[in-house]
Order: C-alpha cells, then structure tokens, then sequence
C-alpha cells in the first residue's frame, strides 16, 4: 500500500480485515475507495449533502435570503444528465455501464455501474455533476416528464399517507413536503432558481466520492483531484426549529383505494448534532423496531392472529441532524382496530420480550448482515459514500453492535414514543 | 455430463441433479431446492403453501421461532417461495447465509442450514390428521393471501400488468395469475395447500442449484444435499409442457378504469413465433431476440426511452421486456390519459422502423455493450448466478455467460430486423383515470396497430 499516494489513509474493519482508502481530493472532496480484484463490476457513487429540504439558505453571492420552491433538488438531479453533445445514458451505455441518481430528504446522489473504462466512467460522473447544460427549453422538457412522475407517485396511497402523516407531525419543518415536490410547485422553477442550487450545494466541501471494484486508488485520486466541481463549502441550509406537538394528531382522508391502510407516526423531541450519536440513536432504534414488529416478535404474532394487523405491517425510522421519526403502517380493514394496536404496541411494558438472549440474536444477526455487505459491490461504495458524507469513522458499525444494550433500546422505546408526539393517518375508501 | 453452463454437475440422493460452484471470492453461500409442476387450476394453493410452510414446524412451532432460529444461524435467510414460468409453478426453498468461516468460531452454517431447509420443507406443522394445516393457521394464512391480492390493485403498474396478462392470454395456461384468484382462495380447503406440497414433491421435476462459499470437494457437497433429500420421497420428474404458439389475430383491446387516478398505465402485448425446433438456430434467434428487445425497449437507450419519453415527453416510463418462458413481449407505459393513443403509435412506428432496418450501428453497438455487461455482472451476485444456471436448466442451454457474449457479437442487423417484423401486436390493455372519456375511445378504438 505504501506505493499509493501518501494521502490515503487505510481504514481496517476489526472483524475481517477488510479495507478502505480514505483521502481528500485537492479541491476538498471526500475519497472513499475499495479497490478489490474480487469482482469484475465497479460502483462509484457521489453524494451530495443536498435534499428536498434544502429550501432555505443564505446566498453567499447576494448576501440575501433565498427561499426554493419545493422540489427543486430532485429537478436539478433530473437536470444534470443533460449534456451539450451526447446524452448522458448514452455516453455510459456506450461503456455498457448503468447510470442513475436518486433524491431524498437531505442527500442527491449519482452512480454508475458497469464492467469496463471505469476511469472514462468516473470521469463521466464527476463531469455531469459539476455543470449543469441548462436551457429555458429543456428545463421546460422535463417539467412535462417530472409532473408525468409525481402524478405517478400521488396516484400511490402509501405515498400520498406517508406525506399526509409527515404533514402532521411537522407544521413547518420541509421534510412535510413530498421530495419532488408538487406539479403546482415545480411550475416556479426555472434555469435560474437550479443554476442558483446547484451554484451553493454542488461544491468538494458537500460531497463524497465513493468507487468499488477492481481500479486503481492513485487514478481514482487523480481524476478525483481533476474534477471541475466548484470548491468549497456550501451554504448552511436554514430549517425552522419544529420539534413541537405535532401539527395534527389525526386525519382521515378518501381514496380510492382497494385496501384502507394506517400510517402512525412518532416524532423526535431532540435532535443530535453529533454524527456518531445520531448513527448509534439510529441503531437502538432500528432495534427497537424490529423487536416489536419484526418476524421474530411474538408480539407481532399476537397482533396478526388477533386480526389487528397483517403481514403488511411495517416500521421505520429517518434520524436526521434537523428532523427524526418513526413510522408505523399497515393495510387494515378496521383501521381504528390497527391503529389502536399499533399504539398499544409501542407502549409495550415488556418490550415484546426484548432481553439479553434476544438482543444476542439481534447481534448475530447484524454480525451476518456485516459480513454480507463485502459481497456487493455496489453495497460497499454506497455504504463508505453515506458514511463519508456523514463524516463518520468507516466500519463503525461493528462497534456500534457491540455497544448496543437492552438498557439502550428501552430508553430508546421511551424517548420515541413516551412524549405523545404522534399523528395517525388513516386512508379509507372514498373520492380523492 | 459433469457440467452445465459453467457449473459443476453432480447427482444426489433420487438422482436429483446438484448444479454447484464453489467461488471463493465470496464470504456467503446460497442453496436453491426447486421443483417445478405445470401451472394449472392449483394456483392459489401452490402460492399460499410458502407462507404456510413458514407458520411452524415439528421443531419450531411457530412463525416467531423459525425466524428465531434464522437470526441464530447469523441472519440466514431461510424461506420458500414460489414462482410462475411460461407454463410452469415452481416451489422453492432458498438457503442464503454467511459461511462459518467468517464467523466467531466458525459455525458449520451449511451443514445447520440445509437442515433447517429440510425441516421447513419436509416437516411443516400439520394438523393431527396429518392431510393439512391446522384449521387456524390456514384461515390466517388465507386471509392474508386475500388481503395481499386485494392490494394488488392498489399498485397501478403491477395491476395493469395482471390484468394485461389475464386478457391477453384469456384461455391458455400462461393466463392463470400466479396467485390464482379471490375466488379460488375463499373456496380452498386446509387440506389443499398440503396436497400441493406433496404433489411437487412426488410428481415434480427437482434440481438443487449451490453455490458461493461451499466446500471445496464435490462429494462432501452432494453429502450435505443428500441429507437434505433425506427424507424426501423420489420426485417422478414430470415435465412441464413448452409454451406453444397461436395463430396471429386481430389485436384485441381493453380499457378499465381506475377510480381517482391521474396517471394512465398502457401495457401492449407484443407475440413473437415459436423458437426454431433445431437447437442451434434455436438458440441464435435468442440472441437475436434479445438484441432486438433491448434496442426496442430494454433500457435509457432504446428507442422507446429516447423516442417516447426524452424527445416527444409523452410519457414517465416506457420500456419492453422479453419473456423466454413465454414468447411474449411486453411494453409497459405510465403516461398522461391523454398520450395513450401517442405513446401506442409511437410504439408501433418505433417497432415498424426496426421492422424495415431503420437503426444504427451504434445502436446494436450499445445493446451488445449492455448486454455483455450484464452477462459479466452476473458472476458478482451468487443470487444472479443461481438464477441464471436455474434458468439454462429449465432450457436445456448448456451455455455459459461467456459463451452468450460471443453469440451476441454473431447477431447481425439482418437477424435483428428479421425478429422486428416477426413481432405482432396481439392486445392492449390501459387503466385509465375514470374521467378520461377521450383516452378511453382513443385506446379502445386503436388504429395505431
């Protein structure tokens, strides 16, 4: 290793022996890299510490306060395959190479996969997300194909519950907005507003370059160093402080929908700064909910013999520096039967018969799931990307497991879901 | 023969072939157990029997402790599932876990594994008479599978698909929806699941796929999948019938409507002829039919990506799938009510101008780049190494991914056109929102084909 440029850092997992090289790129990039012989398929994916809802900000070249419509990273991703001479899916389908790119809350990231020229392929993808092509006529293209999209996803009754609940819990926070906002919204977006965003987030100092398979680190490093994304940091994104009440403790609302289904949201009361909290409070709560409705909760069998839930159930959990909660639903046909179970549930004084014995399984289990993650590929450049983005240690997890205790995923039970912080969303049968 | 499309080729116990290939490259290890029977009127039975395989077994009673003792055994996933292919239902039981050897002390996870797979398949909690499930299990089971389908209609995309399907190929054994019907699942009895289990596992045609981080030497393999079979009866080995061909037709057309919906689902159901009986040709009409289906549809660079969505923003998605099993090319749209009847002429012209060589070079240059791509791809997952040797044995094609890449560089323009004009338009199905009076008449009309 002593042969790769000195900036690399190795980091070691202390279960395997399993590596990744860590550097900066000279403009301030964050470097991840698993170089491995072991497959014949290389993943890189670079990630942008910008979501939906990065609404709000300071711009640092007017001096004043920008406001987006909401929407507007998911159009800046769509956006950014637009070249000036060859199309983006096919300059890479002309390497046989997948490329693609998805938007959330608070990260936008674009990858590729593909077999050969991943040096022409990394250069590819750094390339397109350095400079928009941006036009007045095909920024109004994809308004067409983006509204075809959302239109696509308000047609879905888990999508339209799932915003509906996050419109509960929060009353101003922009997480309450759908991530690719609205086909009202994306009407005020224009070649400005996205050249404006993608001026302030898209630089070294918001991003994380992560590649797998069988390349070169120095090369990786080089066409990292070259690439023409702007340095520098990107201007801290504003969010109002709502960690109040929830906006609305209930809603019904008709659909169509062949099946009604609940949706029970929890909302955090405190929020972590520190990365490393956030990862272990993800932790405990991941096992928190997946001791009270996963396959091997009897708790969960209870429920779905008493007909209070079926196999649709489902528990999940987001833990982000500004907004954190967790998310119950079902597909019910006595809704208030679910929704009540559903309370209960959480509530539940013995945790499901959360014990040591369990929570040993619980590790075993994730020590499997560790090991896994080392034969993809595409699973490792993701990881070592939202861990770098993150600015956490790499293979933290392991430690993370290991420190884990039932004491831990109690308060954890009592922290989410003991201070009333909760909305309930039902979508019962009916016009939209 | 002592190997099949790159893996090796062993015989276990009731000369139930062992398709294996240990990789070193990777830390887990994946055991398939399938059998197969033609599809037919047992549908809904077939489909409920994974579930309820997985409610308990002699040794773990119920659901909580089978998936007790997976997080024990490192987080394996042991599960059945089942399938539909062309005209055949396929019960299988997969093994997929971490190798002891990266693991604390070094579990035989292999040897506790197969065990665990035989128990769910060989020893499922049934009631005392020993012909069914216990009354209450079933009635759970069944409810959940009425509730699942009932969903189903929920997700547009997936239920524009069953409904294409179930008209398109109205009358032939491809029709019946894999899950069967609601009406099949409430007429069920709890013996029927359990005469399904025992039907594939006398009359089936059985194959074990194994792969990933096994051991080393071949017999020490067959042992293991010998104790698996162990208290299996010797399966007759029924074959499945092919999937024939039908006369071409009038294409035929059905619109439904779908209550408070805004985006319209377009599914069109292309034919192709029945494979050449003479292998090899067989086999380069494949190749052909596939360079074809990804020029036509099978990515962002096909003609319809480019032509239906980037150029004419006629629609969200558009894209083609080719099903060997079946001889069926299905086009998939999610547009505007109001571009159906664009998105089907579009279609049609599209396919038209690969008809008459209308394409270039380059065009084929990417197919065969996406396509070699993949095949190279598929040696980095055991999950599609297995089905990929699973689906050559149901073909009978001993070829391996690398000898495919080679048959694709063979496919000339000439073949590719050829597969073009031999496609027909056999029926087209739309879901439209209710209040699309226009979109209605415009598909239900036609006169793009």
């Amino acid at each position: 290793m002593s042969s790769h440029d000195a900036r690399f850092e190795i980091a070691r997992d202390p279960l395997l022996g399993e590596q990744v090289l860590c550097a900066t790129s000279r403009t301030g990039l964050r470097v991840r890299i698993v170089p491995t012989d072991r497959f014949q398929q290389t993943t890189a994916i670079v990630s942008f510490a910008y979501g939906s809802t990065d609404l709000g900000f300071d711009d640092p070249q007017t001096g004043s306060r920008h406001t987006s419509p909401e929407g507007v990273a998911h159009y800046l991703e769509h956006k950014l395959f637009e070249a000036e001479d060859l199309h983006v899916f096919e300059r890479f389908g002309r390497r046989g190479a997948d490329v693609n790119a998805m938007t959330g809350f608070t990260k936008t990231s674009y990858y590729f996969i593909g077999v050969e020229q991943w040096t022409d392929n990394l250069g590819d993808l750094l390339a397109l997300t350095a400079k928009p092509h941006l036009t007045d006529e095909n920024v109004e293209k994809e308004r067409g194909i983006i509204a075809q999209e959302l239109r696509m996803y308000e047609d879905n009754p888990d999508y339209r519950a799932f915003f509906e609940l996050l419109r509960c819990l929060y009353a101003e926070h922009p997480v309450r907005d759908p991530v690719g906002g609205t086909v009202e919204s994306i009407q005020a977006i224009d070649v400005a507003e996205l050249l404006t965003c993608h001026r302030v987030f898209y630089r070294t100092g918001n991003a994380a370059l992560a590649i797998a398979g069988p390349v070169d680190p120095d090369a990786v490093l080089e066409l990292a160093d070259a690439a023409t994304l702007p340095e520098g940091d990107p201007a801290r994104a504003i969010f109002p402080e709502d960690l109040g009440p929830p906006a609305r403790d209930r809603v019904d609302m008709g659909f169509p929908v062949a099946r009604p289904r609940v949706m029970v949201g929890f909302k955090e009361a405190s929020l972590l700064d520190d990365p490393e909290q956030r990862a272990m409070r993800s932790l405990e709560t991941r096992v928190l909910l997946d001791s009270l409705f996963g396959a091997s909760s009897s708790l969960r069998e209870r429920l779905r013999r008493e007909g209070a839930i079926d196999d649709s159930v489902s528990a999940s959990y987001l833990g982000e520096r500004t907004f954190g909660f967790g998310v119950l639903g079902c597909e019910s046909d006595e809704p208030e039967k679910t929704i009540e179970a559903l309370r209960s549930a959480v509530l539940d004084p013995d945790l499901a018969g959360f014990d040591e014995e369990a929570l040993e399984r619980v590790r075993r289990k994730m020590i499997g799931q560790y090991v896994r993650q080392f034969d993809s590929v595409r699973g490792m450049a993701f990881a070592h990307a939202d861990v770098a983005l993150e600015g956490l240690r790499p293979f933290g997890g392991l430690d993370r497991m290991r420190r884990l205790t039932v004491e831990g995923v109690r308060r954890r039970r009592d922290e989410l879901f003991g201070d009333g912080s909760r909305a309930a969303v039902c979508v019962l049968r009916g016009d939209r | 023969m002592t190997s099949f499309a790159g893996f090796g080729l062993a015989r276990a116990r009731h000369d139930v072939p062992v398709l294996w290939r240990r990789d070193p490259r990777f830390k887990t290890f994946r055991v398939e157990y399938q059998v197969r029977r033609p599809l037919g009127t047992t549908a809904a039975a077939r489909s409920v029997l994974p579930s309820l395989l997985l409610q308990g077994t002699m040794r773990h009673p119920d659901r909580p402790s089978i998936a007790r003792r997976m997080e024990e055994l490192y987080g394996a996933a042991v599960y059945p599932g089942s399938a539909k292919r062309g005209a055949g239902h396929t019960l299988r039981l997969t093994l997929d876990a971490v190798s002891g050897a990266f693991l604390p002390d070094h579990p035989d996870q292999l040897r506790q594994g197969l065990a665990f797979l035989a128990e769910q398949l060989t020893m499922p909690l049934l009631a005392p008479s020993g012909d069914a499930f216990p009354e209450a299990v079933f009635e759970l089971e069944r409810r959940e599978a009425i509730a699942a389908l009932r969903a189903l209609a929920d997700d547009k995309g997936t239920w524009a698909h069953v409904q294409a399907m179930r008209f398109a190929c109205e009358g032939e054994v491809i029709g019946i929806p894999e899950f069967g019907s609601i009406e099949d699942l409430v007429a069920m009895q709890a013996r029927d699941p359990e005469t399904a289990r025992r039907d594939f596992l006398e009359r089936g045609r059985v194959h074990v796929v194994a792969v990933g981080a096994i051991p080393e030497s071949e017999s020490e393999l067959v042992a293991h999948v010998d104790d698996l079979l162990a208290d299996l009866p010797r399966a007759a080995g029924e074959p499945v019938p092919r999937v024939g061909a039908i006369e071409r037709r009038p294409v035929r057309r059905r619109v439904e409507t779908s209550p408070g919906t805004q985006q319209a689902k377009l599914v069109m159901v292309f034919r192709l002829p029945e494979p050449s009986p003479d292998a090899d040709e067989a086999q380069a009409e494949l190749a052909a039919r596939r360079m074809f289906d990804q020029i036509f549809g099978g990515g962002a660079q096909s003609r319809l990506f480019k032509e239906v969505r980037e150029k004419r923003s006629l629609a969200y998605y558009a894209s083609s799938t080719l099903d060997r099993h079946t001889n069926l090319l299905l086009v998939q749209v999610g547009c505007d009510p109001d571009k159906l009847a664009a998105v089907e002429e579009e279609t049609v012209l599209q396919l038209g101008e690969l008809a008459r060589g209308a394409f270039e070079d380059q065009e084929i240059a990417v197919a065969l780049a996406q396509i070699g791509s993949r095949l190279t791809r598929i040696s980095d997952s055991l999950a599609s190494q297995a089905m990929f040797v699973g689906e050559q044995w149901l073909h009978d094609d001993d070829r391996t991914p690398d000898d495919l890449r080679v048959e694709y560089t063979a496919v000339t323009r000439e073949l590719i056109r050829k597969v073009a004009g031999s496609v027909w338009l056999d029926a087209v199905y739309a879901l439209v929102p209710e209040d699309s009076e226009a979109a209605k008449d415009a598909v239900a009309k036609g006169g793009a084909a």
